[in-house]
């Protein structure tokens, strides 16, 4: 008896312990994960039910996605308020969110869009903008001239704290509104852009309604006139726009718009491949070059207004010596880097600016010489052999910036330096370049986001600027900058340009390398892509072809 | 329950610890949060402006001394890039880590317990030798890597499964495949190597001389005392997940507590950054205290 209690003791007893623990995990585990979907995952359905499970799931998202058009992008955005968001993602959302008043064409010539015409003042100083009547923000609000005027005072008050309010606000003296549809802007001086700097994304044109909440510091809420709403937003996961039927120029092809942050390039390239979205950007080369070949995948490159250079510090007694730049610039050879390193995505640079920038001007390709960078090396350092040369360089921020940091080092050493490269993440990169001057040459890129010269020039060479990482000081081109960007659209202000371009490559502040291209990948069912060179997708046309709208 | 009671004591220290020390990394680490925000194109009164906004023009040590009287009231702080409470950011995101590590957990247990009893008692069979490499050549592969393979494999080839996303639950399944085959091999080994001691002990000896047929020497006699390394070891390893998490929420896209603290150190988001540490600091420490409370349980001379 004793022994047959003992026995069953041990069996009952003895291994529910070791039970125990697995029943315990089990149950924490099945607690954490939801009891019924973890049933329904155990219960092993086989691999043609799943296949037929996962159609069905596919075909039951594209039945209602065919009115989604849904876009893979590369990051978060952080702010929906346009006059706050400084970052790529953010920019993207917004530009479809608000209105500007005035847009660009891909030529960059500003076009009519909340402001239907304008006309200025002889003195080049006082603008006055006739607004659209009849267009409404999201919230019902009108769009009228008090809205106008409440979005320039945002801009032009300093303690708004904003990122993006010097922009436009440090120009602008005072705005009035002359009618219910006439707006009056005074300058403080002309600006040459004027118009082309309204068109940026930053000065979106926002509810005045959801201006006085902010200003209440309650939560922001994005309310625009644009062809956009927002509807929801799970941060990190997906950001979906709804389509405003009471836009003004007539309501959007698509019915939703959702943004996907998918950060890792090949996942963005394998959900469209396989078709869980429709868009995807950005691409990185490799992939670009694959999906040309997969069926039902466009695969593009579109020139954009990026220009790749080397900042040269001119801090460093080396650099200062104009025959070193003028070695480094001959030496380089950059049809190579273009074709080998990005793939053909992008093109040689022949100028400081992009040609689809306003004011470009170029007197041909800039040479690859390397006997005669040789030479000049030579003759810079005289018998010193191979001196030293500190290439900085971010990973992973511009397409394929790495690989050609690293070419750039190779056919450095060819003319006769012996270069060494140091890689950087993006977030320790600029504020490294600023605090440090142990570097040469560092990689950079710019855009100018207006399209305009002064955009493209000011920000980067006039010697007072916060992207001016060279060090570069030069009283005749800051004059000139200057001179541009007050004087209007004229063949006096081309002009202006076509000098400033010259003498930055005679004084050779940095090394313009190429202009890179935008990676662009969509389904073939998908129609109206708009890609703008100022690094802008423009979606308010694009739908998944044959939807039901 | 002493040692238990010493230990969470110990556990406050240990985050005191952990929340200096991350403080000054971050801002130690080159970098600027208010550039980061404002963008290239902001002047510098903008980013002056900016810096303002966010309170990162104020001295160092008076930050500091700011975020932790907010956390001792159990805030978290703003994170500087969304503007919201990043007790929110968080609440939003642990749920799918969670289950991530959980389901991960569950494979890794699904193939460890088998595979560890095969190999302790049929070591020469030919089973167990398939386990032992194949465990090996897992070990050998990086988790992001295994990830891709098996993006590869079921969502682009023979498109089974989705390649990335957060929505659905078939979205969990390769990642925590990817996270668990880890955890499983290195789990079927620890069980391996602790049950073949154990199976050499006198009494287990004495069970098969008892005639008690193998599986009962092995599963009931032998695994209790096994299991007790491998409990602790399967503690320490939701380190690791957490660890492997951040790479595998990137590769497969999954909005987790991993990804967002690999965004939010990209971005400087020091608020961010120390709400994720220690909500993962918090998460390994209670699940070292579960194994220990189990291994307590499973070991009398522990209690």
């Amino acid at each position: 008896m004793t022994r047959a209690l003992h026995r069953l003791f041990f069996v009952c007893l003895r291994p529910p312990r070791v039970f125990v623990g697995v029943v315990l995990i089990g149950a924490a585990l099945g607690a954490c994960a939801g009891a019924g979907w973890a049933l329904q995952y155990i219960g092993a359905p086989t691999p043609s039910e799943l296949s037929a499970r996962h159609q069905n799931a596919v075909s039951a998202q594209r039945d209602t996605s065919d009115t989604h058009l849904i876009v893979a992008i590369g990051a978060e955005p952080s702010v929906l308020d346009p006059h706050d968001a400084g970052d790529a993602p953010s920019t993207l959302v917004n530009f479809h969110l608000y209105d500007r008043l005035v847009e660009l064409d891909d030529a960059m010539t500003p076009r009519p869009s909340l402001a239907s015409e304008w006309d200025v003042s002889p003195d080049q100083r006082v603008w006055r903008l006739f607004l659209r009547k009849g267009v409404r923000f999201h919230d019902g609000a009108a769009f009228d001239a008090a809205a106008v005027v409440a979005n320039f005072e945002r801009l032009m008050d300093p303690n708004s704290g904003l990122a993006r309010r010097s922009l436009i606000g440090d120009y602008i003296e005072g705005v009035k509104e002359l009618s219910s549809h006439t707006v009056e802007v005074r300058l403080h001086h002309p600006v040459g852009g004027f118009l082309r700097l309204l068109a940026h994304e930053a000065h979106g044109m926002i509810s005045p309604r959801a201006i006085a909440t902010a200003r209440s510091h309650s939560p922001f809420k994005p309310v625009g006139t644009g062809p956009f709403m927002l509807d929801t937003w799970i941060p990190g996961t997906r950001l979906t726009l709804r389509r405003f039927d009471g836009y003004w120029n007539g309501p959007p092809a698509t019915e939703r718009l959702d943004f996907l942050t998918v950060p890792d390039s090949s996942n963005r390239a394998i959900m469209l491949e396989t078709g869980t979205v429709h868009l995807a950007y950005p691409l990185d080369p490799f992939d670009r070059l694959r999906l040309e070949r997969i069926p039902g995948v466009v695969a593009l490159d579109v020139p954009s207004q990026r220009m790749i250079y080397l900042a040269v510090n001119l801090h460093r007694p080396q650099m200062k010596e104009a025959r070193t730049r003028r070695a480094i610039s001959l030496g380089i050879d950059r049809d190579a880097i273009t074709q080998h390193v990005l793939f053909g995505m992008g093109r040689s640079a022949d100028s400081p600016i992009a040609p689809e920038t306003w004011g470009h001007h170029s007197r041909g390709p800039l040479p690859y010489d390397p006997l005669q960078a040789e030479s000049l090396v030579h003759a810079a350092f005289g018998s010193r052999a191979n001196p030293p040369l500190q290439i900085w360089s971010p990973s992973n921020r511009y397409t394929q910036d790495r690989v050609v940091a690293q070419a750039v080092a190779a056919y450095l050493q060819e003319i006769g330096f012996s270069p060494s490269l140091k890689l950087f993440e993006w977030g320790a990169y600029l504020s490294e370049l600023r605090r440090s001057d142990d570097w040469d040459l560092a990689l950079l890129g710019w855009v100018p986001s207006t399209g305009d010269a002064d955009m493209a020039l000011r920000p980067l060479f006039e010697s007072t600027a916060r992207g001016n990482h060279s060090g570069y000081s030069s009283a005749r081109v800051d004059a000139l900058l200057t001179l541009g960007a007050e004087s209007n659209d004229s063949p006096g202000r081309l002009d202006t340009y076509r000098q400033v371009q010259e003498e930055l490559l005679r004084d050779l502040p940095a090394i313009w390398l190429y202009t890179v291209d935008m990676m662009v990948g969509y389904r073939t069912n998908v129609k109206g892509v708009r890609i703008v060179s100022t690094e802008v997708l423009d979606l308010r046309r694009a739908h998944v072809e044959g939807a039901v709208k | 329950m002493k040692s238990l009671l010493k230990r969470t004591g110990d556990f406050g220290i240990t985050l005191m610890g952990v929340v200096c020390l991350t403080f000054l990394f971050m801002h130690w680490l080159p970098g600027d949060p208010a550039e980061l925000y404002a963008g290239e194109e902001a002047t510098v009164e903008d980013l002056a402006a900016v810096r303002q906004r966010l309170g990162l023009d104020r001295p160092l040590p008076i930050q500091f001394v700011q975020y932790v009287s907010q956390l001792v009231a159990g805030d978290l702080g703003d994170s500087l890039r969304s503007g919201k409470p990043v007790t929110m950011e968080i609440a939003t995101r642990f749920p799918l880590t969670l289950k991530l590590a959980a389901l991960s957990t569950g494979i890794a247990l699904v193939v460890a317990i088998p595979g560890g009893l095969l190999a302790a008692a049929r070591p020469e069979s030919r089973g167990a030798k398939l386990l032992e490499w194949s465990g090996l050549i897992i070990l050998a592969t990086p988790v992001y890597w295994l990830g891709l393979l098996l993006i590869l494999a079921f969502s682009v080839s023979l498109r089974i499964l989705p390649p990335g996303g957060s929505d659905s639950l078939t979205h969990l399944i390769l990642p925590s495949a990817a996270l668990g085959a880890h955890t499983g091999a290195a789990t079927a080994r620890m069980l391996k190597a602790s049950l073949v001691d154990v199976l050499g002990r006198a009494y287990v000896t004495t069970a098969y001389a008892k005639g008690a047929p193998t599986w009962r020497s092995v599963v009931v006699h032998a695994l209790p005392n096994a299991a007790i390394p491998v409990i602790t070891f399967l503690g320490m390893e939701t380190g690791k997940l957490m660890g492997g998490a951040i790479l595998t929420e990137t590769v497969f896209t999954l909005n987790g507590l991993g990804r967002y603290l690999v965004t939010s150190i990209a971005f400087r988001d020091f608020p961010a950054v120390l709400g994720v540490v220690i909500v993962m600091a918090l998460g390994v420490t209670a699940a070292n205290l579960a194994a220990d409370a189990l291994c307590a349980l499973l070991d009398p001379k522990q209690r």
